[in-house]
């Protein structure tokens, strides 16, 4: 072994080194690069998924605000849910409707922070916004003074304020605010924000249509209510002098004479009809009708309601069956006055529709639990299409004008309206020129 | 021998309504039991809160139950994640014991917090099993506190926690001590008596890119990474410059990209979140970062972090069945703000993912952490099990009590 050899290997040796210790910086020098493209990939595809979370958040929180409101009928619980929604699962702090023009009140507050309303309402920029001046502030360190004021009163860092406006009228402003020192509303934000509004803008016009609805409905009813009160007195004494004639207490009556004053007593008996329908059926639509209810035998009320009509089943020369007077009680939990009335309007139609000679079953047996009243006729009936608006106030089947030119069409609004009143079921069947059959369930009396 | 929850949640935006919203329905799921067999009260709640009548609404329907909590990052309960919420849990048991004790200021001296709860917990406890400690999750070197603790109870003593947060701002956390809202300090409680439990812990992160040799350290403190300023590590891969790495808590922008320890004779990484940088590019982390460690950064992705929670989950099980218990009835998360910023949306899935494994009996309570603590330490324990406990960031830990 000489020494030339030795030195001869280590010179390679070094040199084998060297050469992996380059390749090796390269490698690592390769990998470093390749983690930061990934990295920064990676950071990219963050903020993408970021910026859709919440833009599907957002979507969803529309949606659910929308569905929500639609059941509701007061303004106030609807504007509320809706600020709700927004500030607890959105990042938004604060959000305030406020009901122009001014000065305005306010329609929702909804936020961690105190606000103070009062001067919220006083600020240019808010006045401004009604006026369709968009305030959008997305970093309060770069704003005006007007907005920083603003700013200060919402304890925000980043706001919008937009106009409520639907179909050209304007309702008020929109206020939303954040309140985080590093998050800042986006353009995304801002557009969605403005989608809000409108939103909110909708609701409010719809509930006030509602409103105004209702209010006309109600003076209506109260109208009803007061003139039909006032038409009874002179109706009464009318009938009473007229009844007076007719018995001859005031002097004897020639045969002309009585018919005419007949007629009159009828037209005037007519109109107390009607005038008591009325008052019956605004006491329902305000819920005044008073119930006391007591246990009572179906079948007398029945009986009860024939005994009346013999008069007029005679005239009519209609023929009654009924299995009243026999069978079984059938007690219910009833008003004896209320479901007279009812079953009354039932019998009415029946006996003024069915002609001469022809037959009315009226029974009262059970089906199932219930207690079950059928009217059946053979009358004029009701066509498919009537019979989808029989229970509508002042409806009356052309062919039922046809054959009775008088009649309120309050009989069965009335009718429905006090069976369901009882906890019971209403149903009519029928068929043009051969008959119909009304069928009324009752819930029985407990212990029967 | 029984251990029953029941979870209450709020988002009202008055602190007090909050507070006892979420108590009363909380206490309410516990009605058919002997109100004296409800053991402990766990609130976890936003900062968006007045902490102290957040507390109050909550005191107002559990009155003097002892109560253990903390401000959070964003809450968990049985229905899945929620923020800006209040999150109440009321355990009723009958085998048992929760005992409550208070550390130190741990600005001041760590170490000797964590000295001081170990202290405190072994006082008011005979036979104390399992530490559960809430520490503020800004105030200081997390593992020190760890350390302090062990130092006391011992090396393998087992201890599961979670970091006071405050909803990602990095301002300031606190913490609940039955009626007290307090900061800068750590709480804990020590589990006596019969208990089933079983922990699971992971993170599902993953290396990337080539490691690199702590150089400079102190603490918490990184100085420099194979000689550079630490800060450089993320100006390199985020492009940005340390300026704007400054301007926000740098926590913001790192928590999804940590450092990671490889752990000694394990293939798991201990994973440190920095939360700021300093002047000269020194970056402070949540818990002490060792001088001479090699360190890589790391990277989570939606799927592995799903993946990891339902290995915790699957793992914390599995503990309780070869105790003998047959189900999970109580389950507290502790689980990391990092994970529910990868996972956004799909937070709600890692939370599915656990409640599967769990099953339909089980309640869970929790919130988003700026640090857990659990054993992941050296296997080097009789029982098999890795005991050693360690503050952890980007962790979900998993504490699970059976029947």
């Amino acid at each position: 072994m000489s020494n030339k050899e030795q030195t001869n290997d280590q010179p390679s040796n070094f040199q084998d080194l060297a050469a992996v210790n380059q390749r090796l910086a390269v490698a690592l020098a390769e990998q470093q690069r390749i983690a930061q493209l990934v990295i920064q990939k990676d950071l990219e595809l963050y903020t993408l998924n970021d910026t859709l979370d919440r833009q599907v958040n957002q979507l969803k929180v529309l949606q659910l605000m929308v569905n929500e409101v639609r059941s509701l009928n007061n303004r106030d619980k609807a504007l509320r849910l809706m600020a709700r929604r927004l500030v607890q699962e959105l990042q938004f702090s604060a959000v305030v409707v406020l009901l122009g023009p001014p000065p305005f009140t306010v329609g929702v507050k909804y936020s961690y922070h105190e606000i103070d309303t009062d001067e919220l309402k006083r600020l240019p920029v808010i006045i401004k916004a009604f006026e369709k001046k968009i305030v959008y502030v997305d970093r309060l360190a770069s704003a005006g003074p007007d907005e920083q004021a603003l700013g200060k009163v919402l304890h925000a860092t980043s706001f919008v304020a937009l106009p409520l406006q639907c179909h050209q009228k304007f309702y008020g402003v929109f206020i939303c605010a954040l309140d985080d020192p590093y998050l800042r509303l986006s353009e995304h934000d801002r557009e969605f924000l403005e989608i809000v509004s409108n939103a909110i803008a909708g609701t409010i016009e719809s509930l006030d249509l509602e409103e105004r609805q209702h209010y006309i409905d109600s003076l209506k009813t109260e109208f009803i209510s007061i003139a039909s009160h006032q038409l009874r007195t002179p109706l009464s004494a009318i009938k009473w002098i007229l009844k007076m004639i007719l018995n001859g207490d005031l002097g004897p009556l020639n045969a002309e004479q009585a018919t005419y004053i007949d007629k009159t007593y009828k037209s005037n008996e007519r109109m107390i009809e009607l005038v008591n329908d009325l008052l019956d059926s605004s006491r329902i639509e305000e819920g005044r009708l008073e119930y006391t209810l007591a246990e009572v035998d179906a079948r007398l009320l029945v009986k009860e309601i024939l005994d009346q009509y013999r008069v007029l089943i005679d005239r009519q020369g209609v023929i009654v069956e009924t299995n009243v007077d026999s069978g079984e009680p059938a007690m219910i939990l009833a008003d004896h006055d209320n479901l007279i009335l009812a079953l009354t309007n039932l019998i009415d139609n029946a006996i003024k529709f069915t002609p001469k000679k022809q037959t009315i079953k009226i029974l009262v047996d059970h089906d199932r639990s219930f207690v079950r009243i059928t009217v059946k006729d053979t009358g004029i009936g009701i066509s498919a299409e009537d019979q989808q608006q029989l229970f509508t106030k002042f409806f009356r089947a052309d062919n039922a004008k046809r054959m009775q030119t008088h009649g309120t069409g309050l009989g069965l609004f009335i009718a429905n309206n006090i069976i369901r009143k009882h906890k019971g079921r209403i149903k009519v069947e029928s068929e043009i020129g051969v008959g119909t059959t009304v069928t009324c369930w009752l819930p029985p009396a407990k212990g029967s | 021998m029984f251990i029953q929850s029941s979870v209450g949640r709020s988002q009202e935006v008055d602190a007090f309504s909050a507070g006892q919203e979420a108590a009363r329905q909380a206490m309410g799921g516990l009605k058919d039991k002997t109100p004296a067999d409800i053991k402990l009260i766990l609130v976890f709640s936003s900062v968006v809160f007045d902490q102290n009548k957040m507390l109050s609404g909550v005191r107002s329907i559990t009155e003097n139950i002892p109560l253990l909590g903390c401000s959070s990052a964003g809450e968990i309960t049985t229905a899945g994640p929620s923020k800006k919420s209040v999150v109440v849990m009321a355990i009723a048991t009958d085998s048992v014991t929760f005992n409550l004790a208070m550390g130190g200021n741990i600005k001041e001296d760590a170490l000797a917090a964590g000295r001081t709860l170990a202290e405190g917990l072994k006082a008011v406890s005979s036979d104390g099993k399992l530490a559960i400690m809430l520490p503020d999750g800004l105030a200081g070197n997390g593992a020190d506190i760890v350390r302090g603790l062990q130092q006391v109870l011992g090396e393998n003593f087992p201890i599961v926690g979670g970091a006071a947060g405050d909803d990602f701002l990095f301002k300031e956390t606190y913490e609940y001590y039955n009626d007290q809202v307090l900061t800068g300090v750590v709480i804990g409680a020590m589990l006596g008596g019969e208990m089933k439990i079983g922990i699971g812990v992971r993170h599902g992160w993953q290396p990337i890119g080539p490691p690199r040799k702590v150089t400079k350290s102190k603490g918490a403190v990184l100085y420099e990474l194979d000689g550079k300023p630490a800060v450089q590590v993320y100006e390199e891969y985020f492009g940005k410059k340390a300026e704007e790495l400054k301007s926000e808590p740098l926590a913001r922008l790192a928590i999804t990209y940590p450092l990671g320890l490889r752990i000694a004779h394990s293939d798991e990484y201990l994973i440190r979140d920095p939360i700021t940088v300093g002047e000269s590019g020194e970056l402070t982390c949540a818990a002490e970062v060792p001088e001479g460690a090699e360190i890589n950064l790391m990277m989570g992705s939606r799927e592995n972090a799903i993946d990891a929670a339902r290995q915790a989950a699957e793992r914390c099980l599995e503990e309780i069945k070869e105790q003998g218990g047959n189900q999970v009835t109580t389950a507290i998360v502790f689980n990391c703000i990092a994970r529910s910023k990868v996972l956004g949306r799909d937070a709600q899935k890692e939370i599915d993912a656990i409640k599967k494994v769990l099953g339909e009996s089980a309640q869970l309570v929790g919130f988003y952490t700026y640090g857990e603590q659990a054993p992941i330490g050296a296997k080097n324990c009789s029982c098999g099990r890795s005991c050693k406990s360690e503050f952890c960031n980007e962790t979900v830990v998993i504490l699970g009590f059976g029947e």
